[in-house]
């Protein structure tokens, strides 16, 4: 894998448009991107490789994207990684209960593309050696 | 001919009471106690079986009033699950349609910052519509969700201790690009209104929706102030613009649903003012506005807000919350204590710093 940019930040999204948008536009600035389609998908990621950034959609075809979180956060190996909720729904007090479960970012779609690659790159780190 | 009836058993019951009180009288003057004390018997014989007809029928139309009860009970019961039902088509529509918005505001967003290829004058314009209309499309959805989640009761209050003006002078904030574009002047007067109890997202929307809804409607170079304060035992919140103003016929139906000024931009919803209504009269408050025709409108709100009995303030409001700021994140550092207020001068709105963390 040769990556030149910044990350790997892992993108879990179903949606394939929105997909491809998050992936353009953190690419913009220069992080590299890794995406899953589902929660079973983001694990078998996350299982080879550990993301110090995943952007994660919170409803998911195979679950709850906050679910998800609260493993990953019982996990040593994985409860570092910086996660980014990403929601397109507007539920009264699902901002609080993501960041008690762990989530150092709540987004809600749409997106201001601009704001969300600074956010998602401020928690990218720089390559290694660079 | 139920009320007929009841007039008729007291006219009766007056005459009985006069008749028996003139026998008695009259056998007492003739010093017959014999048939004054039959007279007085007959009398309360004639009382208690009035007063027996009359609980009988008491009785009588308790039962159908209990049944008439039972039927109001169910179909209220009926329309709550039907406006129940409503709210959730509503919350389900605006997820489903917020997904494909998100694309078309972003794929519009990255062409327009010219990273995918160059563009030309008119490129760059045709892009800012089509990204205008599809954020005009999510506030729509926005209040729209608003309205139906009010409607159903599901508004949940959240009363913190508040710094009203610190709210005040966030929220001018938040709409200062759309203010700076049109070269409004937005001044924001926050007299010191002490920590309030209030839940500080609602207050935060009512002002953003008048704010928003004062910029709309004033001509460019105009200007809007926002004025907080203390009034009894609330705050009072007043946004006054220098626009058209409002006719007084409009006064009367500008907070109903889908109602907008002829003649006027029509890029709004029509919901804004209906769910500011909403949400203020579901804490207990209320709105009104206040025109002259041709010469500006103050829309004005009174909230509930008991002094907060803590020294300071906890969370800093959280920004975002509604479409203006899309990406929202919370501020780390807290902002100065009564950095916001301004009680002398008022102090015009510059935008909120969200680069630096």
């Amino acid at each position: 894998m040769a990556r030149a940019g910044r990350g790997p930040v892992l993108v879990v999204e179903d949606h394939p448009v929105n997909r491809m948008l998050l992936q353009r536009v953190l690419e913009f600035e220069q992080i590299d991107v890794v995406c899953a389609e589902s929660i079973a998908d983001a694990k078998r990621v996350i299982a080879s490789s550990v993301p110090p950034v995943i952007v994660l959609d919170l409803q998911l075809p195979d679950g709850y994207g906050l679910d998800l979180v609260r493993e990953l956060k019982a996990d040593p190996r994985t409860a570092p990684c910086v996660i980014v909720a990403c929601t397109a729904r507007r539920v009264p007090d699902e901002e609080r209960l993501a960041r008690t479960v762990g989530c150092a970012e709540f987004v809600t779609k749409p997106i201001d593309t601009r704001r969300f690659a600074s956010l998602v790159g401020s928690y990218a780190p720089a390559p290694v050696g660079s | 001919m139920r009320k007929f009836a009841w007039k008729r058993t007291v006219l009766v019951s007056m005459l009985g009471v006069t008749t028996v009180g003139t026998i008695v009288g009259l056998a007492l003057l003739a010093k017959s106690h014999v048939v004054a004390a039959f007279a007085l018997l007959g009398g309360f014989a004639a009382v208690a079986a009035i007063c027996l007809i009359l609980l009988v029928r008491l009785i009588a139309r308790t039962d159908h009033l209990g049944s008439a009860n039972q039927e109001l009970a169910r179909r209220n019961q009926e329309l709550q699950s039907a406006t129940e039902a409503k709210s959730r088509f509503v919350a389900n529509l605006s997820h489903e349609l917020r997904n494909p918005l998100n694309a078309v505001i972003g794929f519009s967003e990255l062409m327009s910052s010219g990273r995918v290829g160059p563009l030309d004058d008119r490129q760059r314009e045709h892009l800012s519509i089509i990204r205008g209309s599809a954020q005009h499309l999510v506030a729509l959805l926005d209040d729209a969700l608003d309205l139906a989640r009010i409607e159903a009761g599901h508004v949940r209050l959240d009363p913190t201790p508040t710094e009203p003006a610190t709210v005040a002078v966030a929220s001018a904030s938040s709409v200062a690009t759309v203010a700076a574009a049109k070269l409004i002047r937005v001044d924001v007067d926050a007299r010191p209104a002490g920590v309030v109890l209030l839940d500080p997202g609602r207050l935060r929307q009512v002002i953003l929706n008048f704010l928003s809804n004062a910029l709309k409607f004033t001509p460019d170079g105009g200007q809007v102030t926002l004025r907080v304060q203390r009034e009894r035992d609330g705050l009072l919140i007043e946004v006054s613009d220098t626009g058209p103003g409002i006719e007084p016929p409009d006064q009367d139906r500008i907070f109903e649903e889908f109602f907008q000024l002829s003649g006027l931009d029509r890029s709004g919803s029509g919901l804004g003012l209906a769910v500011t209504k909403l949400i203020a009269e579901a804490q207990g408050g209320q709105v009104g506005v206040r025109s002259i025709p041709g010469h500006g409108s103050t829309f004005y709100a009174w909230l509930p807000a008991p002094l907060a009995n803590v020294p300071c303030p906890p969370a800093p409001v959280t920004p975002g919350g509604r479409s203006a700021a899309a990406v929202t994140r919370s501020s780390k550092t807290r902002r100065p204590l009564l950095a916001a207020r301004k009680p002398d001068k008022p102090t015009t709105s510059r935008p909120r710093d969200l680069a630096g963390r």
